[in-house]
């Protein structure tokens, strides 16, 4: 796995608001994220916090309110730049029962992108099939077939398929199993899986699937309203959590096998997007809060944990109370 | 002890197609029993079947009765019309089904609705109604001020939580939630187990908890059932079932899910896909999956008690040890 320093893409103070009957809602609120060639990097958090909204922004599926997004060091701006982009990264949906054409076979559903991407040549039958048989699909059962006929797992399979026949770099997975049984899921992350050890294949993988995250990611970004909260290895972060944020969600998680335990889920929800708290917008349902935090926003700071950041004042040697855990 | 339900030999056909196919379960008043099993096992059918509430192009046949604790003479919910399943429904057992957090009624302010299902099964006088609208609100964790509320000024799990509120509403002894935490985050997830779990503590409820997550029901359950292919493969206490699995299918299941801290490489999937109930193997249905199938196989192995209080239906239960898995051949095996 060759990792360079050149990040995949790279996004700096991103923000993406949305305007509805005079609210701003800030969905992404200052985000600065780096994914590197060949890493799976993961992106958690509940529903609302701006983990789908960040992606289509970095695909510039979505016009960024402020800040940049760059891929392999240039801007991504404009249409000619954001053709070549997409030739790079492509994206998967959550959903893959809504995202395949119902009325186009998956021969044309696979091909599409070749001829959105203006790419000539006659290998376009023969790039087609060798997508189909990546994602574990054989080309002779399954080319002439409409979504219809498919399961659930064959679906997203295409979907994965016509993704990489442009032969990207990079690929954004938006929740790709979290509508799929266990032993469906457990294929499609095997092939996801097969596919970056194979080619390289970098993955953004957003989930609200911890143990999911845990077990497939390099990297982690943990996003709280808008922003990130906390980001490091994924096994440090999953495993000893530096953000009480963090630290609460993975208290969340079930656990098979695990003896029952009394557990003290957070409290509240996540507030409106269009309303965020001032100061830490971690601190009105935070066990930990102290004197600054409704005041004082932390930046991303340094942890106890290798190359692990938390966006939390009790990592902030000035401010932090002396117990500093 | 008599159980607060018994279904036995419960069979429901579609056609020609069995979807549920001889389930044998009971459930012991308070208890909390899981069902667990992938989309298309029958899991969901074997709720709509106690309920009577299937469409009329399913037949289904077996007993299941039902004992409530202020009820003298059993109920034998096979024999009962129509009518008479409208007064079990919600009095006696209710049901929080998928997304219901989507069936409340858009139009109709969330204490207005509860005050509904009061009144279609006793006669309240309306303070008392008011009173038990606020206590129920209360024990689902809401201010009873947002009884005031419609269902599109309500989160997901706030209204998650007027569903359950409704479900108790009529104080039923048995409440079936069918997977009611899916569509929700783990915060909000847990927030909800929370509660079921309080509720059963508080006022004695027996639980059937449908869900194709092993860890919201390890969480929740003293029992499990897990189905396969309209069958239940596999039964016993909920710690027993998952630190010492008795039939391939949950023992590959279990497998196939990352538990924070343990091993981080994931095992190899469950080839291939559930059969079609149309066109289902001969002999045990998980065969043409199973890395451990043989001959044996093609005979249909019965549920029969492998270890103390743990049932499986594989001829070669009780496992101690489980050999490395030779994968299954299957014909294409993309699921």
């Amino acid at each position: 796995m060759s990792v360079t320093t050149a990040p995949l893409m790279e996004a700096r103070d991103l923000a993406v608001n949305f305007r509805a009957r005079r609210k701003v809602t800030r969905a992404v609120d200052g985000v600065s994220l780096e994914w590197r060639r060949g890493e799976i990097l993961g992106v958690v958090g509940e529903s609302g916090c701006g983990k789908s909204t960040l992606a289509r922004a970095l695909l510039g599926l979505l016009p960024p309110t402020a800040g940049s997004v760059t891929s392999g060091g240039a801007a991504v701006q404009g249409k000619p730049a954001l053709r070549q982009l997409r030739r790079h990264v492509q994206m998967i949906f959550q959903d893959p029962y809504q995202t395949l054409n119902p009325r186009q076979r998956v021969a044309t559903i696979v091909a599409e992108p070749l001829i959105v991407q203006g790419i000539s040549g006659g290998d376009h039958e023969a790039r087609v099939r060798r997508a189909l048989d990546d994602v574990g699909l054989e080309p002779e059962r399954f080319l002439d077939r409409y979504p219809h006929q498919l399961s659930g797992g064959q679906r997203q399979r295409v979907a994965i398929a016509a993704a990489l026949v442009l032969e990207p770099d990079g690929l954004i997975c938006d929740e790709p199993v979290s509508m799929l049984d266990v032993s469906v899921r457990a294929q499609i992350l095997q092939v996801l899986i097969e596919l970056r050890r194979q080619r390289d294949l970098a993955l953004l993988f957003i989930t609200h699937d911890l143990s999911l995250a845990w077990s497939l990611c390099d990297r982690l970004a943990v996003m709280y309203l808008g922003r990130i909260v906390e980001q490091g290895p994924a096994v440090d972060v999953i495993e000893r959590p530096q953000h009480p944020y963090t630290q609460a969600l993975v208290a969340a998680v079930p656990v098979p096998s695990e003896q029952a335990r009394i557990r003290e889920p957070l409290s509240g929800e996540l507030p409106d997007a269009t309303s965020i708290p001032p100061g830490c917008r971690f601190h009105p349902r935070c066990p930990r809060r102290f004197e600054p935090c409704d005041r004082v926003d932390p930046p991303l700071l340094a942890t106890p944990g290798k190359g692990q950041l938390a966006a939390c004042l009790l990592h902030d040697p000035e401010l932090a109370p002396d117990a500093v855990a | 002890m008599s159980a607060l339900l018994e279904i036995s030999g419960l069979r429901v056909h579609h056609g020609d197609r069995p979807i549920v196919d001889g389930v044998d379960l009971s459930v012991q008043p308070g208890e909390a029993l899981g069902l667990a099993g992938e989309s298309g096992c029958g899991k969901t059918t074997t709720a709509l079947a106690l309920m009577k509430l299937l469409p009329a192009t399913f037949t289904q046949s077996g007993t299941m009765t039902l004992r409530p604790p202020n009820v003298e003479e059993p109920i034998n919910l096979e024999r009962r019309t129509e009518a008479g399943m409208q007064q079990v429904r919600w009095r006696h057992v209710s049901l929080v089904f998928q997304g219901a957090m989507n069936s409340l009624d858009p139009v109709k302010r969330v204490d207005h609705q509860i005050a509904q299902a009061i009144n279609l099964h006793e006669r309240a006088a309306a303070g008392d109604v008011r009173a038990r609208i606020g206590e129920l609100l209360t024990t689902v964790g809401l201010t009873p001020a947002l009884g005031r509320r419609y269902a599109h000024q309500l989160s997901g799990g706030q209204r998650q939580r007027v569903m359950i509120a409704l479900a108790l509403a009529c104080r039923p002894s048995l409440v079936i939630a069918d997977e009611p935490t899916t569509a929700l985050d783990v915060v909000m997830q847990a927030q909800i187990l929370e509660l079921l779990e309080r509720l059963r503590e508080q006022l004695g409820l027996a639980l059937i908890l449908i869900s194709h997550d092993l860890g919201v029901l390890s969480e929740t359950c003293d029992r499990i059932a897990v189905m396969y292919a309209g069958r239940i493969v596999e039964t016993g206490p909920v710690r027993e079932v998952f630190s010492a699995p008795q039939h391939p299918y949950t023992k590959r299941l279990l497998d196939s899910l990352p538990v924070i801290g343990g091993p981080r490489t994931l095992a190899p999937p469950i080839p291939g896909g559930p059969p079609d109930p149309g066109d289902l193997p001969a002999g045990c249905r998980f065969r043409p999956r199973c890395p451990y199938a043989a001959e044996k196989c093609l005979e249909d192995p019965a549920l029969r008690e492998v270890r103390p209080a743990q049932a499986a239906a594989c001829h070669f239960a009780p496992w101690v040890e489980w050999p490395p898995a030779q994968e299954a051949a299957v014909e294409g095996a993309a699921g």
